[in-house]
């Protein structure tokens, strides 16, 4: 039987994006169980695709998003802030940890941190284990 | 008509037997109401419950029902699925009678539906009277209850620590021949308790209301066109009423892409919906609250029975005591009885 | 008949001779319970009731009735939804006459089929602390019992997954709410297909959480949504456990003034999040 891996669903923004494709130009090594999606921006990521995410099998979700102080606007990078404050404390609620929605600020130069810091993840994400919600949505009452 | 009768520990027994040799469907107490549930425990099974919140149908016609994969190379593929010895143990007569309903809509020739057919077909039905009705129920309009319904194999009725065992069909009659020991002829002194019992629960029944439901039929030109708009001014459009209505059939397909194949699933439906008749041109047949109201009622006391030659409705109450704003279709039939 | 009752009754006839209002929204007994009525006509005003059966959120209604002016029978909560529903430009305060009713909580609905026969206090009016809507045009006081206060170490941990399984999607959670106003429901729209018109267990969990983040900040915890789910799945929890995150970083809780903006509605630096 294949090794267990966690699957993780990134949300990267334009900018971040480009930090991301610079980690893969350097070769910064960071785990392939990551599926980076880009978005126009972090703030776009509406908090049901993160939860339809997990629903369809994630076993974290992480953004990436612009430093609050280094974008020319504060809003975008707060309101994402404040939807993955908001996503943790909901899915405390219901029962799942929280540290599997994640927020990464990283800037457009900054594969090296990007790649560390998602094989930091990547390794937490694994100590936690699968989430496995088929399983226990589905199980017997 | 055969009356058996048979003792308190000795269905217990039966109930065991069954559950050796087929799929029992039983009620059992869950999350603070009653439900049907295929019990893995013989002994988890109630007897003295009023109803279940929601009605066996979902047994039969499940909420999200495979009914074909279509493969790009290999084509279509079905599954069938089955339990064809299924028992369902302990369900009230209108219950049983909404799946005789079921059967003189559904498995009506030439359309017949196969889906249902397949768990329908060998499923037993053992019902149990109210001996008590709640308060919310009125089958004695369509004749499913209080005692017997119309859908059922065996029916019983306990009495004083007995159970009466009423065979209605052949089926039944092969069960108490596989169980014979289990039941005895009925004394005297019981059938007496017994037919007063009977007589007490239907005048109970018919104190509440008492309507000719053959009035009912071929309404349509007269309604009271303010009662649906005072109802529809009142209605919130949820479903309700269609999801809990051991009768209400409707249904819609959707297919979904799965890995290499796509399969098509129906599920169940509801003519409340706002979006039920919406077509794609946007035009709307039946655009307003108040008609889709009209449309529910007159389907299930009109329709149905000049198509199909019985009621769209069984008296059991659901929907009566679940809606949110308390529409009533005793109301209804009051107006057109 | 109580006496808060009868003034009712005598308020909304006033109200319908006078031409104050074309429409009185209230409750009324029926066979099957306490149910929501429109009453047109002043005679027909002795219909009206006030007791504690009286559960569902009659502010939902206001939503349709843009263009007449109505008077409404309020709860506490029911006034808090209408305050949020008028900051949200949805009901004109002008149209609206607020026969603010005082409430003592109501009760669980006893439901088809409950293993439960005895009458019991809803969990979320023990933990209300509006008795009566912040904004109201006539006072109507009720004699009743005190309220009972939960204490916070009576609520059992909810396996929420396996309780979201139960549910069979009927949307009177939705329909009921008077937050539910939108359109296009994201929930039943097609552009994304977040939750599939076919129910499917693995997408209750999208759609009950979806629900949730839709109206946190919003909802007033009046427990509409609550009391009119067939299978009693224990909503308002939820929500409020969302509502408590509102106010920890907003100091916000809803619907208690007007003058008070909703926070996702305007701009601060000192935002904490």
């Amino acid at each position: 039987m294949m090794a267990w891996k966690p699957k993780i669903i990134a949300f990267t923004c334009w900018c971040s994006n480009s930090g991301v494709d610079q980690a893969g130009f350097e070769g910064f090594k960071y785990p392939s169980n990551l599926v980076t999606l880009r978005v126009p921006c972090s703030a776009i990521v509406n908090p049901s695709l993160v939860i339809k995410a997990f629903e369809e099998g994630a076993d974290a979700v992480l953004i990436t998003a612009c430093k609050p102080f280094e974008l020319r606007r504060i809003a975008p990078s707060r309101i994402t802030a404040a939807r993955v404050s908001l996503l943790r404390r909901l899915l405390k609620t219901v029962g799942i940890e929280e540290s599997r929605v994640r927020i990464l600020w990283i800037s457009s130069n900054e594969g090296e941190v990007f790649a560390k810091e998602v094989s930091e993840i990547v390794g937490e994400i694994e100590k936690l284990g699968p989430l496995d919600l088929r399983r226990k949505m589905l199980e017997q009452l | 008509m055969t009356l058996l009768s048979i003792t308190d520990e000795k269905l217990r027994i039966f109930v065991r037997e069954l559950f050796s040799k087929r799929v029992l469907f039983a009620p059992v107490k869950r999350n603070g109401y009653f439900e049907f549930s295929r019990l893995s425990n013989p002994e988890d099974i109630i007897l003295n419950y009023t109803n279940t919140r929601l009605s066996p149908k979902r047994l039969f016609l499940p909420q999200r029902q495979l009914l074909f994969k279509y493969y790009p190379k290999k084509g279509v593929t079905q599954e069938s699925e089955e339990h064809s010895n299924a028992v369902l143990f302990g369900v009230r007569p209108c219950d049983a009678s909404a799946l005789s309903v079921l059967d003189s809509i559904l498995l009506k020739l030439p359309y017949k539906d196969n889906f249902y057919e397949n768990r329908r077909r060998e499923t037993i039905v053992i019902s149990l009277s109210c001996i008590k009705p709640m308060a919310e129920c009125f089958c004695n309009v369509f004749e499913t209850g209080p005692i017997r319904g119309t859908g059922e194999d065996l029916t019983l009725t306990p009495v004083n620590k007995v159970f009466i065992v009423e065979v209605r069909t052949p089926r039944g009659m092969m069960i108490v021949e596989d169980f014979g020991k289990l039941f005895t002829e009925a004394g005297r002194e019981i059938l007496e308790e017994y037919k007063i019992l009977i007589r007490e629960a239907v005048n109970e029944m018919d104190r509440r209301l008492r309507i000719d439901k053959k009035k009912l039929i071929g309404l349509e030109k007269e309604i009271g066109e303010e009662f649906f708009q005072l109802n529809a001014q009142r209605c919130i459009e949820c479903s309700i009423c269609s999801f809990t209505c051991p009768v209400c059939y409707c249904f819609e397909t959707e297919d979904f892409l799965e890995g290499d194949h796509y399969s098509r699933f129906r599920g169940w439906d509801t003519c409340v919906h706002p979006l039920f008749t919406k077509m794609a041109s946007g035009l709307d047949p039946r655009s307003t609250k108040a008609d889709r109201i009209y449309h529910r009622f007159c389907h299930k006391l009109s329709r149905i029975p000049l198509a199909f030659n019985t009621y769209g409705c069984v008296g059991c109450g659901r929907c009566v005591s679940l809606c949110p704003t308390g529409i009533d279709i005793k109301e209804v039939l009051e107006k057109w009885g | 008949m109580s006496s808060s009752e009868k003034e009712l009754r005598r308020l909304a006839r006033r109200l319908l001779e006078t031409e104050v209002v074309q429409l009185v929204i209230g409750y009324e007994e029926s066979e099957v319970g306490v149910r929501p009525c429109f009453i047109h006509k002043p005679q027909e005003a002795e219909r009206l009731v006030w007791n504690p059966e009286c559960r569902l959120n009659l502010a939902r209604y206001l939503r349709d009735l843009k263009d007449s002016r109505v008077g409404v029978v309020m709860k506490g909560c029911d006034g808090r939804a209408l305050v949020e529903l008028i900051k949200e430009n949805q009901v004109d305060r002008r149209n609206v006459f607020i026969i603010a009713v005082e409430c003592n909580g109501v009760y669980k609905p006893l439901k088809y089929g409950s293993l439960r026969q005895e009458r019991q206090i809803s969990e979320y009016c023990k933990r209300c602390e509006v008795r009566l809507s912040p904004i109201r045009d006539y006072v109507i006081r009720s004699d009743g019992f005190a309220f009972n206060n939960a204490s916070d170490n009576d609520e059992k941990p909810l396996n929420w997954l396996s309780i979201f399984r139960k549910c069979l999607r009927c949307m009177a959670c939705i329909r009921s709410c008077p937050f539910c106003y939108c359109t296009e429901c994201s929930i039943e729209g097609f552009k994304p297909a977040l939750v599939h018109k076919l129910v499917d267990t693995m997408e209750l969990f999208t759609f009950h959480l979806t629900r949730a983040l839709h109206i946190v900040g919003r909802c007033v915890e009046c427990g509409a949504c609550e009391s009119s789910c067939p299978v009693e799945i224990p909503l308002t929890r939820l929500y409020r456990e969302l509502n408590q995150w509102f106010k920890e970083n907003y100091n916000y809780i809803p619907g208690l003034s007007l003058e008070q903006a909703p926070p996702p509605l305007v701009f601060k630096e000192r935002d904490r999040t």
